[in-house]
């Protein structure tokens, strides 16, 4: 009787040791999922914030870029420099009073 | 055995057991202190993370562009690298000093003596160009530093260069519609936010949207003003002249067309030249207008009543003398009508105009009209002209201020005095710039405004067909333009001395007022040349300009012909 009762006993504390591991993995699962989460989420926040920075210096850049041609752009059409080639390059006049016709726009016209 | 088995389990038990407390326990502490950091410590540690990882950095926005009105580019700012040193970081001064100064052709007293400067941040060259960038960058020099700043171009060089003036190299402006508008084209500091790692990287960079993107649209057009420019340097060299002034200006609503003033310079390099040519002479100089003058008294006249234009007058045959001063006209004229009297030019008669509206008359019109005052127009630096006051004036100098001597003005005055004649009695004020645009939106918009009604369209109409007048067959004949009515008023004033105390007789102002075409007047404007050699008469000198720049006014603005065309000939330039 005393021997099966001692067994019974260590069963039953055996039964409860065991009852505690899923407790525990539970806990871990609790405590360390959204800290691993946390940490990939947070790396992936930076790489992707890396990349926007990278991509706003190259939008800064063709920004840049873009200024540059229209300067570019703008000292090649500068008034003089057209009628300079125009007259010395392409043998062209200015045209005389009267050369050029405007007719006036009629509004309304059916 | 069974009773061994028994305690094996027992003590495996309890250590599961202990474990799972102890696990328990380091859980709760685990909570607890996050707990404690996150809810009792939060703001403190999130004050302080904040500040580890980020970091606000103001920047500049960029300078606002400039544009003409349709669009083309006047002024632009781009970023161009400038060289520092940070002379405490220097190990080498001479070694240094003589490395800089070969790649940047600086001498080498002078960067040495920056170095030995007793500041931690000395400018080596600012606007550099980018291979001298490189080189200083691949030549690893310790305590030397490149730096992105802008710098201010202006693509046309020249061209309209008094009118849009200039800034400086901390990109302030220092002059003309540049300084005028530096609050609006500066913009704004914005600040950004930067996030940091542990090595102090960049992670992130805010976008900058919030850096405003401006734009100032003149009401010049890039094309007519090159036109006028081209002109008035053609009329001054080609008399010799001191300077020269030309404005154009649509008189309905006040935009002005082309502001030219000869010499100009370059504002890319601005301080290559004299500080004289940064003048925009249009706003800022007073000269005595001469018989262009005349158009004002005589409309003051008719309005008043106290002349008709077929009342005849008597012109003393080309001299009189007033207060023991001798008033006389470039040719003797006899008895002229008062029509004739303006398209002719006569001093005398004019004066005898003046007599009849005496002092009191003729001084409230000249202020009316905009004379003694600023014109409202968006520059720095205007001028308000000189006018005694017209209850001390002595009858001399009511006689000659009929007739435009005596009298100091300004050409944005005369034009905007003169708008009064072809737009209905009304003077309108003048302006520069019809918006400013900041990220798509406006932010200023200039609204054509009349200041005044001087005189009525009656009186406004018939002094407006004496104009015309005076270029069909008057003093203004150069100005007419195939195809169009051109009305205008030639003036040539002598220039005060004030060696001889008088009046000089070898310097004059040759000046030109006019407008195209006769019905529905679209522009309106004014040459006038500063001591022209050779010839002086303003028929020669002025007149002629004006005709070359209004005929090429008429093919930009594509306004119809108003008359019969003569038969064209080429124009061979070269």
């Amino acid at each position: 009787m005393v021997e099966m009762g001692s067994t019974t006993r260590t069963r039953k504390r055996k039964e409860d040791s065991v009852a505690f591991l899923p407790m525990m993995i539970i806990g871990s699962l609790l405590v360390g999922l959204p800290l691993l989460g946390r940490i990939i989420l947070r790396h992936t926040t930076i790489e992707m914030r890396r990349e926007i920075t990278r991509m706003e210096m190259e939008k800064n850049k063709l920004t840049s870029e873009i200024s540059e041609l229209e300067l570019q752009k703008a000292t090649l059409s500068r008034p003089e420099r057209i009628k300079e080639i125009a007259r010395n390059r392409l043998g062209m006049k200015e045209p005389a009073d009267g050369t050029v016709i405007i007719i006036p726009v009629i509004k309304n016209e059916k | 055995m069974r009773s061994k088995k028994g305690k094996n389990n027992n003590r495996i038990s309890r250590r599961i057991k202990f474990i799972s407390v102890l696990y328990i326990f380091i859980i709760i502490i685990f909570v607890a202190r996050t707990g404690y950091l996150q809810i009792l410590k939060g703001e403190k540690y999130k004050e302080k993370m904040l500040s580890q990882s980020y970091k606000s950095i103001k920047i500049s926005s960029r300078r606002g562009v400039i544009v003409d009105r349709n669009g083309n580019l006047m002024a632009l700012s781009l970023k161009v690298p400038s060289v520092y040193i940070r002379p405490p970081e220097i190990q080498s001064p001479e070694k240094t000093a003589k490395k800089i100064s070969s790649i940047l052709e600086i001498p080498y007293d002078d960067v040495l003596s920056k170095i030995r400067a007793k500041s931690p941040f000395v400018w080596v060259k600012r606007w550099i160009t980018p291979w001298e960038a490189e080189k200083i960058l691949s030549s690893g020099i310790k305590g030397v530093y490149i730096h992105e700043e802008y710098k201010r171009h202006y693509p046309n060089k020249e061209l309209a260069a008094p009118v849009l003036g200039f800034v400086g190299v901390d990109g302030d402006g220092l002059a003309g519609l540049e300084k005028y508008y530096d609050e609006y084209l500066k913009g704004e500091n914005v600040e950004i936010l930067v996030e940091m790692d542990g090595k102090r990287n960049f992670i992130y960079i805010e976008p900058t949207e919030k850096a405003s993107e401006i734009k100032m649209v003149l009401t010049i057009e890039r094309d007519f003003q090159y036109e006028v420019e081209k002109v008035l340097r053609g009329a001054v060299e080609e008399y010799r002249a001191k300077s020269g002034i030309g404005v154009f200006m649509d008189p309905k609503t006040g935009e002005i067309l082309a502001m030219a003033s000869y010499p100009a310079f370059n504002p890319n390099v601005f301080n290559k030249y004299p500080t004289d040519s940064y003048r925009n002479r249009a706003v800022t100089d007073i000269f005595e207008p001469g018989s262009t003058f005349k158009v004002f008294t005589l409309s003051a006249a008719i309005e008043e009543g106290v002349v008709k234009l077929s009342d005849r007058m008597f012109c003393e045959n080309g001299s009189m003398v007033v207060d023991n001063s001798l008033i006389s006209d470039y040719q003797p004229f006899g008895w002229l009508t008062v029509k004739d009297a303006i398209v002719y030019s006569s001093n005398i008669c004019s004066a005898k105009i003046g007599w009849k509206l005496g002092a009191n008359l003729l001084g409230h019109y000249i202020y009316e009209f905009g004379f003694g005052r600023k014109t409202g127009i968006d520059f720095p630096g205007e001028s308000a002209g000189i006018i005694k006051d017209f209850l001390k004036w002595v009858p001399v100098e009511l006689s000659t201020i009929s007739f435009g001597q005596g009298i100091g003005v300004t050409a944005i005055q005369m034009l905007v005095a003169f708008s009064s004649i072809v737009n209905e009695g009304y003077t309108v004020k003048p302006f520069l710039v019809s918006s400013i645009i900041k990220n798509g939106k406006e932010v200023y918009r200039a609204t054509p405004t009349f200041l005044r009604r001087v005189i009525s369209k009656e009186t406004a109409e018939k002094v407006k067909e004496i104009m015309v007048e005076v270029v069909e067959r008057g003093t203004g004949k150069a100005a007419s333009v195939n195809g169009y009515f051109v009305g205008g008023k030639t003036g040539t004033s002598q220039k005060y001395d004030e060696k001889i105390g008088g009046y000089s007789r070898s310097r004059y102002i040759s000046s030109f007022l006019g407008f195209v075409p006769l019905k529905d007047t679209k522009i309106i404007g004014i040459v006038v040349i500063d001591e022209p050699q050779g010839e002086i008469y303003a028929s020669k000198v002025a007149v002629p300009a004006f005709g070359r720049i209004i005929s090429r006014a008429m093919s930009f603005y594509r306004i119809p012909y108003e008359r019969e065309i003569k038969k064209a000939e080429a124009i061979n330039e070269n």
